[in-house]
């Protein structure tokens, strides 16, 4: 029978009389703090979450590594770490290591005495940990004051939220503050009264920047901060799925919001409506990334005409085209539009198209052209785009083995229909004069594929004369290739051009197309007489 | 120069000193001492396992001093243990498990490295039940203790 060891000599979380008398756990009981922590670091995260399931002494062993990521400040070695270090001065991380009042208790001595010109704090506890209230209270007010240069906050875990909001009100000068409140061990109803106690933090005039985590307090509460928060400039919401706001509170919070310059907000659903309030965001508003496990309906798009320089949308379920394209249109500001479908967009979307290639297999390129003039009117009605990121989606290979298996060598011709399909975009993308930066990649539809993007004279990319970067896109299974036929494209046609990423090798002999990008292609980029850059991307 | 080195249980191992120098601990006994005759005793190690660690040790007599490299992240590195290694730790877990004490003890870093990155290799990729399976031990949780544990932990688990 053998007693776990403890990596800092006193246990924080079990009480002393554990024990373990399994034979096998001994093995592991008898290893030395420091050889489990190497052990520990062999394992990724999910590996150690899989330890602590398998028996109380693993969890014993394993629970203090996993959350070894967040672990900046390990007590075993608070001893030897000197806050007065160079690299403290500005940030300080506590971690939840120091869920014991005595560990807290030396932080705070710590932070106090020596770190002066601290600008940053971060608190990361565990969402099961238990810190004592008062504890919170007094490490915020030591740290609060008139003298504070603390101006970014980041607190996390299990915190009890009402006493540690209460401390904030004192504090001038914060302009960054990031809440997560990921909290396991409260029932949904405790949670939901202790996050909703944004009312006692006042007014805190110099916030800029506000970030909320698996907030799903009452909308009252947060409503209550926004108010006293005129002068944010970026705001970042991650809900959880059971806050549901109502309408009108919803509305009243884009309100709120109008004059922010960043909006990231996401949530596992947005719907039209609040998508439009979004969309009506005021004129301050640059930058706006929405982003849902679904988004119903783009419909908003086509009434609103918003002054964003930047736009994402993710988890679009679509169809969608006409909406973007009346959009497009009216907005004269937008610079950035990224469209990330969601999956249920990708698979409804190719599930459709399967069904009328069935149906009407000589139909098949009409069909393409369709998709691919659909999306292309689309770019070509705006003239502002400077950044575009493209996923040309092709055909999966279910479809062609199926259409080549009954009719015999049809397979080549549907590979040169998704070729003609790349010119058809890239002609549209040639009405985008004012593009200067472009992702683009093209899905392929077989493992391990290898696909030009065939830049040349007569894609009609020519005009595009102001481009500073391209870069292709990073996609499952298919290799994409700028190689030396592109290069000198770009050369004679794209002088601007100071960034190239993703690079293949060269020569493009036909038999080695397939595989890496070797060092050799980079340096023959290095030394290209107009000299782009391989490893960089400006934008 | 022969070593003698003593193990646990009284047997004698005569190696060069070149080889029992992989052991930090050995080095710095040697350095201490001075030119010595006398056996050097690792009343820590047992004959079987000694055996075993001086295997490793004549293998890699000739590896050089390894650069500890603070920087990079030890998860990336733990799939590249060189084949002989590998075959060399081909041992029952009690074995595995005495190794890396022994290898602790005597401070051959490398020797630990392996030992750890091969039971980690014994735990990656599994399920909490193919773990406790690989290693013999019993789920002394409750049902409702694993729920908890499962809920708490689900942050971490791959997406």
């Amino acid at each position: 029978m053998s007693h776990p060891p403890s990596p800092s000599g006193t246990s924080y979380y079990y009480d002393d009389t554990l024990e373990f008398s399994d034979e096998s756990l001994e093995r592991f009981s008898v290893l030395p703090p420091e050889v489990l922590c190497l052990l520990a670091d062999h394992l990724s995260p999910s590996d150690l979450a899989a330890c602590c399931q398998v028996c109380r002494g693993f969890r014993y062993y394993f629970e203090d590594y996993l959350f070894r990521d967040l672990v900046l400040v390990h007590p075993n070695r608070i001893a030897d770490f000197n806050f007065a270090e160079e690299r403290f001065k500005r940030h300080c991380f506590l971690t939840r290591s120091f869920v014991s009042s005595a560990g807290m208790q030396h932080a705070r001595m710590l932070i106090t005495s020596e770190c002066r010109s601290l600008r940053r704090l971060c608190l990361q506890f565990s969402p099961r940990a238990t810190i004592p209230p008062n504890v919170m209270a007094n490490l915020l007010t030591s740290l609060s004051g008139a003298n504070t240069r603390i101006h970014h906050i980041t607190l996390a875990g299990a915190i009890d939220w009402t006493t540690t909001l209460r401390q904030l009100s004192s504090w001038r000068v914060l302009s960054s503050l990031d809440l997560d409140f990921a909290h396991v061990t409260l029932t949904e109803v405790a949670a939901r009264s202790c996050q909703g106690s944004f009312e006692v933090v006042g007014a805190l005039p110099a916030l800029r920047k506000l970030s909320l985590a698996n907030f799903y307090g009452p909308c009252s509460g947060l409503l209550m901060l926004l108010r006293e928060c005129p002068n944010l400039e970026a705001v970042r919401f991650k809900l959880l799925d059971v806050w549901q706001p109502s309408t009108s509170c919803s509305a009243e919070l884009v309100e709120l919001l109008k004059n922010v310059q960043t909006l990231t907000w996401e949530a596992s659903a947005v719907g039209s409506e609040e998508l439009g309030e979004m969309l009506g965001l005021g004129s301050r508003t640059k930058k706006v990334a929405i982003a849902a496990r679904h988004m119903d309906s783009l419909e908003p798009l086509a009434s609103k005409a918003p002054t964003f320089r930047s736009l994402t949308l993710a988890g679009v379920q679509g169809p969608f085209g006409a909406e973007l394209q009346w959009f497009l249109e009216k907005s004269t500001t937008l610079q950035e539009l990224v469209i990330l479908p969601s999956l249920q967009f990708e698979q409804g979307h190719q599930t459709r198209l399967l069904a009328r290639n069935f149906h009407d297999r000589s139909g098949q390129m009409r069909i393409l052209d369709e998709h691919a003039a659909g999306w292309s009117a689309m770019w070509g009605c705006s003239l502002t785009l400077t950044y575009l990121e493209v996923v040309i989606e092709r055909l999966q290979p279910t479809y062609a083995e199926g259409i080549s298996s009954s009719s015999g060598s049809q397979s080549w011709s549907l590979s040169a229909g998704c070729l003609a399909e790349h010119k058809v975009v890239y002609e549209q993308l040639g009405l985008l004069v004012n593009l200067r930066h472009l992702r683009l990649g093209v899905r392929g539809a077989e493992e391990h594929q290898t696909s030009s993007l065939l830049f040349s004279a007569d894609t009609g990319l020519g005009p595009l004369g102001g481009m500073k970067s391209i870069q292709t896109l990073d996609l499952r299974w298919t290799i994409h290739e700028i190689g030396r036929i592109e290069l000198d494209w770009f050369y004679s046609h794209w002088p601007r051009l100071k960034v190239i990423k993703g690079l293949t090798e060269l020569p493009l002999e036909a038999d080695q197309r397939s595989l890496q990008r070797s060092d050799g292609a980079k340096t023959w980029i290095q030394e290209h007489p107009f000299g782009v850059g391989h490893d960089y991307y400006g934008h | 120069m022969p070593v003698t080195l003593t193990s646990l249980d009284n047997q004698e191992f005569k190696v060069d000193k070149e080889v029992a120098e992989r052991s930090i601990l050995i080095k710095n006994m040697i350095e201490d001492v001075g030119e010595s005759d006398a056996p050097i005793p690792l009343p820590n190690v047992s004959a079987a396992v000694l055996t075993k660690v001086i295997e490793y040790c004549e293998h890699h007599r000739n590896d050089p001093v390894q650069v500890q490299d603070e920087t990079d992240d030890p998860r990336k590195r733990s799939n590249d243990i060189e084949e002989w290694d590998m075959k060399f730790m081909q041992v029952d877990q009690e074995m595995l498990f005495e190794i890396i004490l022994a290898a602790n003890y005597l401070d051959i870093k490398p020797l630990l490295d392996v030992g750890c990155k091969t039971v980690a290799n014994i735990i990656k990729g599994k399920t909490p039940e193919e773990i406790r399976k690989a290693f013999n031990i019993v789920n002394d949780f409750t049902p409702e203790e694993e729920a908890q544990i499962k809920k708490e932990n689900e942050w971490a688990e791959d997406r």
